[in-house]
């Protein structure tokens, strides 16, 4: 019965083949590492063993192994895409595949008898308290990733503003950007002072700046030419004339 | 079935006339490290039994729960942190090393909880950064596989670790994934080690098996790995060394299997493992190494036996491999022209250096639970320490020449027959004989830990060595701690070994495994949002790849989440501390700046509130060995009038400098 003898090596074909499918159609993550992880760390490497023939003498084992030959596969992969130009999700899927199915073609021909019986050894009864018991830890487990992530996105050792001025670069040598960004815990009112040479040539008065928000203007500079000029641009609490940052940009010479 | 062989001791029957007053003193001490094999034939182990594993599994995710709560009250800095944290690596460890130690067990539950215990300490580590790399090596690596996921191309310069992208094994394997699940490198990376992890534990426990025949022994032989210094931490980080080691127990495995099999011309195995040979060499430089000392060890081992009954062909496997080992990585650092002579060179240069002047006493040995800031470790983790490395010289002690008498190639059961059937180079496995000789390197990195430059090297050891010492302080437990299953006995080596685990845990993580409030001059404990929002500041508003200098920290910051090209010693052999640690701007500062052509400098005030905990700020060797410098001394560029503070988040203070070599 060459078609039960030779299932693994269709259902990784197939499966090669729906992770080209789904890498190529769907932007879907989760049904895209459904379908990626078992091929690229273990069908691939699977198929491979069975090109070459019995090897392992136990079910781990050959898991084992199957692990590094797939990894060993991807490496080759990304060598020759690098070649190709093609270390992209479809090339990636289009790799697996080839070599899946090339490799399974292999087996098919060199390999036609029985293998080697690697069966799972027999499993322990299980309960419905096991079962339970086991969903809980996995709950549990997932509770505790839960809190890390949740304690890594909320502590912030620092509260800050940050307040910035870039000069506008080549496509707008006489332009500078004048940033605010609000990273406190509160929201805050802010007057934006710009000086040339000591003269205001621009401010802002009461920039209301919620927490996490970015505040960015433009402005133009007139340059004085032959030299180099620094524009300076202060940050203060609305009204209370408290200095928060100062900051500068040099702008070429015009 | 387990098969620990029993064999009786006949030392005791011998008579030394005249030697009464300290006969029992050398007995004692003679029995204590001698070659008796005590071990008793464990019998038929009993079925799987699925309460043991199930209760486990909830004690292994209510243990990460505790843990998981202790770092998130350390990220807060409240108080009780360490508390929860340690009460749920003890739960962790001790329970499901326990039992799957344990004498008579199946060995399909010993095989799962392993693997349990191997996935629940990578949790475990994951908790410290649930959402992205924090550590050191780690974002060095992410770096190089930025670039190829984003730029779909291999051997991009890596301006922190030009090394990498040499060795792009591990950064093609996540970005694979990566590319093919749609998402990005950290969470590719999550579950690409956990996979390495369950493959490393399964690959070990089947070389072990393999050697002695025995399921217990493999499995006490893992434990006793998993207490390596480098195993929770520096091995599951996403670092090159990570799937190194994985290719290099496969390698292992893969041969052993064969040997045993007595498989000695089967091509099917040859090109398996010519396939995994090939894969190291591309991945990890070092592993590559040692796979190689392996190898060859094996081979020149087997050339020494004498064992009649050793197969004519065995040489027919090992002697193309041992081509192939030396000939693989040879050819890849040939071909890539990898600097590696120039990154592992002056670190070995230097680490010898130290070891030499130690051992002739011409220096001072490093002080031991001292960070470099000069804070004393808590007492737990120096109690710890110190335990560790007593048991295991004790293990080690009654383990070594039981090890070598284990593969005797004799009938003969008492032990000094034994061991002088294998000084008679009568053995019937020279991966025994090898991996035994092995632990010497375990008190040979020890030495090296004890010096300030050879301190790396000896940690760095420890992933390779401690195979050795598995395998040693396994057949120790069985042949001598637990020869009956006495109560005391199982309780004091469970606790021993626990010990080990506790102990490798505490100080890979370097003081550092409670999450803790903000360090600097720390690498993990210094990266936060601060600093990583200053970073991507850069990349949003000056673009990508602008010429950046600035401190260790900052630096891979700016690399990773800014994208920019930091100019360094590694890099461009420019000593930014030169730049940054002088009073006043000098015309060595603007010298630098000239030659490293940088565009602008990013200096971190919190460098001043403290010392640096790894007492270096910049670069080894700083003027000030890591003393805060005063923030005048940071901001002196302030003062020029050709450059301009462009950025400032209170603490973060962003100078550009591009006029000062405008005209150069």
């Amino acid at each position: 019965m060459p078609t039960a003898r030779n299932g693994d090596l269709a259902l990784a074909c197939g499966w090669a083949l729906v992770t080209l499918a789904v890498v190529g159609l769907t932007d879907s993550v989760i049904l895209r590492v459904i379908v990626s992880l078992p091929l690229l760390l273990f069908l691939t490497g699977h198929t491979i063993l069975r090109a070459l023939g019995p090897i392992a003498t136990s079910l781990l084992e050959h898991v084992a192994y199957a692990v590094g030959a797939s990894i060993g596969i991807c490496l080759a992969g990304g060598f020759v895409l690098n070649r190709l130009g093609g270390l992209t999700p479809l090339g990636w899927a289009a790799w697996l595949a080839v070599v899946t199915i090339a490799a399974a073609i292999v087996a098919r021909i060199r390999h036609g008898g029985p293998r080697p019986a690697l069966a799972l050894g027999a499993l322990p009864p299980l309960r419905r308290w096991h079962a339970l018991t086991l969903v809980a830890a996995v709950l549990i487990t997932g509770g505790a990733y839960g809190i890390a992530v949740h304690a890594a996105a909320t502590v912030r050792p620092f509260k800050y503003v940050e307040f910035w001025m870039v000069p506008g670069g080549v496509a707008a040598p006489n332009r500078v950007i004048v940033g605010i960004h609000n990273a406190e815990a509160k929201p805050l009112v802010l007057d934006v002072e710009v000086k040339l040479e000591g003269h205001i040539i621009a401010s802002w008065r009461g920039i209301a700046v919620a927490p996490g928000v970015t505040w960015a203007r433009g402005l133009a500079v007139e340059l004085q030419s032959g030299q180099l000029e620094k524009v300076r641009a202060s940050l203060y609490s609305h009204g209370g004339n408290i200095l928060y940052r100062q900051v500068s940009a040099i702008m070429p010479a015009g | 079935m387990s098969e620990d062989l029993g064999v009786t001791p006949s030392i005791r029957a011998a008579n030394w006339p005249g030697l009464r007053p300290i006969k029992g003193a050398v007995w004692r001490a003679f029995d204590c490290i001698g070659p008796e094999l005590h071990g008793r034939a464990a019998g038929i182990d009993p079925p799987a039994n699925p309460n043991w594993i199930v209760l486990l599994c909830l004690n292994a995710a209510v243990a990460l729960l505790l843990v998981a709560i202790g770092q998130a009250l350390g990220r807060r800095g409240a108080g009780g942190a360490s508390i929860f944290f340690w009460a749920g690596v003890v739960l962790l460890l001790l329970p499901t090393a326990t039992r799957a130690t344990w004498p008579q067990l199946a060995r399909g539950e010993r095989i799962f909880l392993l693997l349990l215990l191997g996935e629940a300490l990578f949790v475990y580590r994951l908790l410290y950064s649930p959402t992205s790399f924090v550590h050191f090596d780690a974002m060095l690596h992410w770096m190089s596989a930025q670039d190829i996921l984003f730029r779909h191309q291999l051997f991009l310069h890596n301006p922190l670790l030009p090394i990498s992208p040499a060795f792009p094994g591990l950064e093609i394997l996540t970005t694979a994934f990566a590319n093919l699940a749609g998402f990005a490198v950290f969470p590719a990376a999550v579950l690409v080690i956990a996979t390495l992890r369950v493959t490393f534990v399964a690959a070990l426990f089947l070389f072990f098996e393999t050697l002695t025949r025995s399921p217990r022994i493999a499995a006490l032989a893992c434990v006793a790995y998993m207490g390596c210094d480098n195993f929770v931490q520096f091995d599951s980080l996403f670092a090159y060394e990570t799937l190194g080691l994985v290719f290099c127990v496969l390698v292992m495995m893969a041969e052993a299997k064969a040997a045993r099999r007595a498989e000695h011309d089967d091509l099917r195995v040859l090109a398996l493992i010519l396939m995994l040979l090939a894969a190291l060499a591309i991945t990890h430089h070092v592993s590559a190494f040692a796979c190689a000392g392996y190898l060859i060890g094996v081979l020149i081992l087997e050339v020494l036996r004498r064992d009649p009954s050793a197969a004519p062909g065995r040489f027919g496997l090992l002697m193309p491999l041992a081509v192939a080992v030396l000939a693989f990585p040879a050819l890849w650092i040939m071909s890539r022209g990898a600097p590696l002579s120039n990154y592992l060179g002056p670190v070995l240069e230097r680490g010898v250096d130290a070891l030499m002047a130690r051992l002739d006493g011409a220096s001072n040995a490093r002080k031991l639970f001292v960070s470099a800031n000069g804070v004393v470790q808590p007492l737990g983790y120096r109690v710890l320490g110190i335990l560790w490395t007593l048991l295991i010289v004790i293990g080690l002690s009654t383990g070594f020449f039981r090890a070598l008498a284990l593969t005797a190639a004799t009938s003969e059961r008492p032990g000094l027959a034994r061991l002088a059937a294998v000084l008679s180079r009568k053995w019937r496995d020279s991966r025994v004989i090898l991996l035994t000789l092995g632990a010497f390197g375990f008190p040979v990195s020890v030495m090296f830990r004890l010096t300030g430059a050879g301190w790396e090297i000896g940690n760095r050891m420890g992933a390779f060595v401690f195979v050795s010492v598995g395998l040693v302080i396994a057949v120790a437990i069985v042949h001598f701690w637990q020869p009956r299953k006495a109560p005391w006995r199982l309780a004091a080596t469970s606790l021993g070994l626990g010990t080990i685990l506790l102990g490798g845990l505490a100080i890979g993580s370097a003081n550092q495994a409670v999450r803790g409030p903000y360090q600097p001059g720390a690498d993990a404990a210094s990266i936060e949002p601060m600093g990583i929002a200053a970073a991507s500041w850069t990349r949003d508003w000056l673009g990508e790849g602008n010429r950046f200098a600035s401190d260790r920290v900052n630096r891979l910051l700016l690399a990773t989440y800014g994208q920019q090209n930091i100019i360094s010693t590694i890099n461009a052999h420019i000593d930014e501390s030169r730049i940054f640690l002088t009073r006043k701007i000098t015309p060595d500062v603007l010298y630098w700046i000239k030659r490293g052509r940088i565009d602008y400098l990013l200096v971190d005030l919190r460098i001043t509130t403290a010392p640096a905990l790894l007492g270096r700020f910049y670069e080894a060797g700083e003027p000030g060995h890591g003393a805060p410098p005063p923030p005048s001394m940071l901001l002196k560029f302030d003062k020029a009038p050709h450059v301009a503070r462009i950025f400032d988040d209170g603490w973060i203070v962003i100078f550009d400098v591009r006029a000062l070599h405008a005209d150069s």
